[in-house]
């Protein structure tokens, strides 16, 4: 059945159920999904350990949050086997975890959804436009027979404004606009927080013998970190563009991150979290790669 | 007397770190200085083991404490001493430059070169080149105007 509506409350019941089953045969210590937050409608991350509390697990349009990033906190990583509830997109990031060596796939069981987008404060946010995984791909079992039609994809990326007005400036200009974008950084960390694969038990903004990147919340330092946490990401980025969501300052992750994802497909013709055997590629080489650039 | 001094004040020097390999780039560097080859004396040559271990952190941190101008070199692919660390070096290193490009830094400011050990003239034109692209961009007053706080 091709659709392009979802029956939520379906959907939810299906998670139950299969969360029931799971607990209740000790495939799994724990379930991650979502579950009913202070506010009305707005789900958030919800942990559920015993068979009876299923019913607290709830699913619906806003359910946006990237739970991926759990599976290597300290106090998720013991509990595994894990059972995950995951959009399309949060499944590339399951890959990518798996593919780094950060979890075994044999210990994760991802509950795959059909997603025709999430609400982000009412919105649909870029990065549901023209996703290619609305009926996800690489998970244990999609909830559901439903189909999506994903047929629909927008040539143009909805970020293509911005990257056309950057990549129309000068150098001078982009500069000032990232340095405008840097200097409203509070060096919270948010980014790196919610970042799936920032999973570093000590991130380099905290080394400080030597010090690489200036913790004072100033042009230089956030400059420097806010460069580094995107280069970190290089040809690792699902773009689930949690950063930018979770930014307090609103500052454009999105295109940076999007901009490296490109050159990372245009290069090595590779994009993250779509295969199991694909290394990531600044893990590897490739003896004809590009070198116009060196002299 | 004073006039002079004002005069030498004013004239831009580019100041260039370049990140180079022992094994290639540096020995290159001396056979320049023993074969007496004359080049651009901007250039502050920092010795690693290997391209492969050139963390962008380093080229960032040039930049902050005050670089014009970087210049990464290393072996030719195919001579690592380490057999495959420029070929991973290749690929960050393209990357990087990408990102510093759609950051807003020119970049003429960063350069990537290959030169071997037996190289020592191509080192020296190399630094001439650079030290000249550099010297007419004028001092990197947009990095340096990063505050630290």
């Amino acid at each position: 059945m091709t659709t392009t509506n979802i029956n939520y409350s379906d959907l939810q019941q299906e998670i139950r159920d299969l969360s029931k089953d799971l607990l209740e045969s000790k495939k799994v210590n724990i379930v991650i999904g979502y579950g009913a937050g202070p506010l009305n409608e707005k789900p958030i991350p919800t942990f559920i350990t015993n068979a009876a509390d299923v019913d607290r697990l709830l699913y619906n349009e806003h359910c946006y949050h990237n739970l991926s990033v759990y599976l290597t906190k300290a106090e998720i990583r013991p509990k595994a086997p894990w059972a995950i509830v995951v959009k399309g997109c949060d499944a590339r990031s399951i890959v990518g975890l798996v593919v780094e060596n950060q979890i075994k796939r044999e210990d994760v069981f991802t509950i795959g959804m059909p997603c025709n987008g999430v609400k982000i404060e009412g919105n649909l946010p870029s990065k549901c436009v023209n996703c290619t995984v609305k009926n996800p791909a690489n998970v244990s079992k999609v909830v559901s027979s439903i189909k999506i039609d994903s047929s629909a994809i927008i040539e143009q990326h909805p970020l293509h404004q911005d990257m056309e007005m950057l990549n129309k400036m000068s150098a001078e200009e982009r500069f000032q606009f990232w340095k405008n974008e840097f200097d409203r950084c509070i060096r919270c960390y948010a980014c790196r927080q919610i970042c799936p694969h920032c999973f570093c038990n000590t991130c380099i903004a905290e080394k400080s013998t030597p010090q690489w990147i200036s913790t004072t919340p100033g042009s230089r330092g956030n400059f420097a970190w806010n460069a580094i946490r995107a280069f970190h990401l290089v040809g690792r980025c699902v773009e689930c563009m949690e950063c930018s969501r979770s930014c307090p300052m609103g500052i454009r992750l999105d295109l940076l991150n999007h901009y490296l994802a490109e050159e990372v497909k245009n290069s090595y013709n590779f994009i993250s979290g779509m295969d199991f055997e694909q290394k990531p590629p600044l893990t590897t080489y490739n003896l004809k790669d590009n070198q116009d650039f060196i002299k | 007397m004073s006039k002079n001094k004002t005069e030498l004040k004013t004239e831009f020097e580019p100041r260039i770190i370049a990140f180079v390999c022992q094994w290639c780039t540096y020995t290159g560097a001396d056979l320049a200085g023993t074969s007496r080859i004359q080049y651009a004396p901007n250039v502050r040559i920092i010795k690693l083991p290997c391209t492969g271990r050139i963390d962008v952190h380093f080229i960032l941190k040039a930049f902050e404490q005050g670089a014009d101008g970087v210049i990464v070199s290393g072996c030719h692919p195919g001579d690592c001493h380490y057999t495959s660390g420029n070929y991973y070096a290749r690929r960050r290193f393209e990357m990087f430059k990408n990102m510093m490009n759609f950051l807003g830094i020119d970049e003429k400011r960063l350069q990537f070169a290959w030169v071997s050990a037996a190289e020592g003239r191509k080192w020296g034109s190399l630094v001439d080149e650079v030290t000249n692209n550099v010297r007419a961009l004028g001092p990197f007053d947009n990095y340096k105007s990063l505050k630290i706080f």
